[in-house]
């Protein structure tokens, strides 16, 4: 009779976790979302004293990304931050979590599979950095051993100031302890916010590397804003670019690779020589800096431009072929924009 | 939710504000009970005991004592610093809704506010009535002698005062919800407390005046009536005639502030002489309308503090 009940729960386990599997992928389809984004943003609007700070933001970040949130100071970054994490409100337009609306009263569960240092690491500044990562325990549900929360602590160089107390961390040693705490939870999702603001250029390299090894290794989905261009490059897979407020353009790291510009850059002494015997070369799309420099974007072969500069009697001191920086693009997309 | 409230919990025992300020409350208590004893047995009144349990009790349950107006402040620093220090945004988060996180804050105030208020009463009580008895048979602060009046004094008190407790811890989680921060949270919650008890004080000692004074002149009366003194009848009666109409005002002004002031019950107490033969015992007194008017009071001023700073908190966004 026992056996009879026990089965009889157990096949009904299995039939309502089909059912809800089900109703997931129909959901989807009707939805017309898909089901390789872990957030999407639909029409997405802040706005702080009538002042529209996100302007119907649409972004998808795909599962197991590492998602570079690129943008100038007050773009609206970290308000979108704020807003995916619950710590703000949208004004207007919806956002989807692991496939739930924010609305849906079931966002909550999900949310436990989030992590996040948004705008500061939060930390109780009168206890250790122990007692912080037990406090943190307490109310994410998670009981780690004292074995695990050594290693967790060495992971971020911060075991030899276990029972230190945070108020006399340095600001590199709270962004730490504020990565250990994001770690705690072993989330699926990470929001970053400029987490790497006071850390040494040793502790920068260590969170690239742990980052990355957290992605490939568990699939930890990462959205990362940084003003360091030249360290997302290193380990975004995706990028997202905004200013004021708006979305200007959601990339894979490898379609921004094909439109990253190549050029070729020629020092010479004669600038209006150059120009003459350049466009006599057939060559319009290039930039002339006064300091001497020109920046050739055709695709043309290094050869054909010195033998024609040196041919119209134009002294060459530098020369060498480069390729447009994350930082470039951006820079371009907003002048674009403007 | 019970995870939040292990995690304040947590925090509480490490809190230094708490542990300050339960070791002054116990260094307080401790102080105040020897000088009270020393002061009883230079004295040596038969009459008079200044420390016993229940003038203790009545004393160290006053929230605008010094002690008292600590836990308050206390709660509101608690509270205040979940959202100066930003981990209150680490459990929104985690994946706390903003209810729970506000109701799982109250209750710790709450918890936090028993654990003080109870280790300092528990003291002085516990100490008061080795020293000097629960009920001596002798007038004391607030004037007690051991009858079914003081029980049932005693009783309103206690439940009064627990409700008065409930009703600040309420209003400091709010204020500190409000503003966010310790730095207006404190001085509202000192100019709140002090602020009402000062204007109960004033009221009932005006309330309690009038009251006298009308049953002075119908003792008067009666007086004269029983040795059939004309004149004098006349005089208090017209005593009596002309003094009904100030009073039936101000009690009715009085009424208006018993419902309205959470804390007029606290410093209402009035008290009736009972002449026992050998000894004429003063007994604190709380009338029906003030305990009941109090009891209402409180509970609407706490339930409006607990939704109105859960609306708030779950309407607003977090720094």
């Amino acid at each position: 009779m026992l056996k009879n009940i026990v089965l009889y729960n157990d096949v009904r386990t299995i039939l309502t976790n089909i059912i809800e599997y089900l109703c997931i992928k129909m959901y989807i389809i009707v939805e017309g979302g898909s089901n390789m984004d872990l957030i999407t943003t639909n029409e997405l609007c802040k706005s702080y004293n009538k002042k529209l700070v996100i302007d119907h933001v649409n972004m998808h970040i795909p599962e197991s990304s590492i998602y570079g949130f690129v943008g100038e100071n007050g773009s609206g970054k970290t308000t979108i931050m704020r807003l995916l994490t619950g710590l703000a409100e949208p004004t207007s337009g919806t956002y989807e979590l692991f496939g739930l609306k924010n609305n849906d009263p079931r966002i909550y569960e999900k949310r436990k599979n989030i992590s996040a240092i948004v705008e500061k690491t939060s930390l109780v500044p009168t206890f250790t950095a122990k007692e912080n990562i037990r406090y943190f325990e307490l109310y994410t549900g998670i009981e780690l051993t004292e074995k695990e929360r050594d290693e967790l602590l060495a992971k971020v160089h911060l075991h030899d100031v276990e029972n230190k107390k945070v108020s006399n961390f340095s600001l590199g040693m709270r962004q730490r302890l504020g990565i250990a705490l994001a770690l705690v939870s072993k989330p699926k999702l990470m929001f970053l916010d400029e987490p790497m603001n006071g850390l040494d250029p040793e502790g920068i390299a260590e969170l690239r590397d742990l980052l990355v090894e957290l992605n490939q290794k568990d699939g930890i989905t990462v959205l990362i804003s940084s003003h360091i261009l030249s360290e997302l490059e290193k380990i975004a897979t995706c990028y997202g670019f905004i200013s004021h407020g708006k979305i200007l353009e959601e990339v894979t790291a490898q379609e921004l690779k094909e439109r990253c510009r190549k050029s070729l850059m020629v020092k010479v002494d004669k600038l209006e020589e150059a120009e003459k015997a350049l466009k006599q070369l057939n060559i319009h799309d290039y930039k002339v800096s006064p300091c001497g420099e020109i920046q050739i974007y055709d695709n043309v072969k290094i050869q054909d431009v010195m033998t024609c500069l040196v041919g119209a009697g134009v002294n060459i001191s530098a020369i060498n072929s480069a390729e447009e920086s994350v930082e470039d693009y951006y820079l371009n997309l907003i002048k674009e924009g403007k | 939710m019970s995870r939040l409230l292990k995690a304040f919990f947590y925090r509480m025992s490490k809190d230094l504000a708490f542990r300050i300020t339960l070791i002054v409350g116990c260094s307080i208590a401790l102080i105040l009970s020897v000088v009270l004893l020393v002061a009883d047995l230079m004295l040596n009144m038969e009459d008079i005991k200044l420390l016993t349990g229940h003038g203790m009790l009545t004393m160290s349950l006053n929230p605008a004592q010094n002690y008292g107006i600590a836990i308050p402040i206390n709660i509101a620093i608690f509270v205040g610093l979940e959202f100066t220090q930003g981990t209150i945004r680490n459990k929104i988060i985690a994946g706390h809704s903003k209810l729970k996180i506000y109701a799982s804050l109250y209750i710790s105030g709450l918890i936090l506010g028993a654990a003080l208020l109870f280790a300092y009463v528990g003291f002085l009580t516990i100490f008061g009535t080795i020293a000097g008895g629960f009920d001596v048979n002798v007038v004391t602060f607030l004037g007690t002698g051991f009858s079914a009046a003081t029980v049932e004094y005693i009783v309103k008190f206690v439940i009064l005062s627990l409700l008065v407790y409930t009703t600040l811890i309420s209003f400091s989680v709010f204020i500190a919800t409000v503003f966010r921060s310790l730095g207006p949270s404190i001085p509202l919650v000192i100019v709140a407390v002090y602020g009402l008890y000062f204007i109960a004080m004033i009221v009932s000692t005006i309330v309690n005046f009038n009251k006298e004074m009308m049953n002075g002149y119908e003792e008067a009366l009666a007086m004269a009536q029983e040795y059939g003194d004309a004149d004098a009848i006349a005089e208090a009666a017209k005593e009596v005639a002309d003094f009904k109409p100030t009073n039936d005002t101000v009690q009715a002004i009085g009424n208006v502030f018993k419902c309205l002031n959470p804390l007029y019950g606290l410093s209402a107490t009035d008290s009736v002489i009972v002449d026992e033969g050998e000894k004429v015992k003063a007994i604190a007194t709380m009338d029906d309308f003030t305990f009941y008017s109090g009891i209402a009071s409180n509970l609407a001023y706490s339930a409006a503090f607990f939704f109105g700073g859960a609306c708030l908190f779950k309407k607003r966004d977090v720094k």
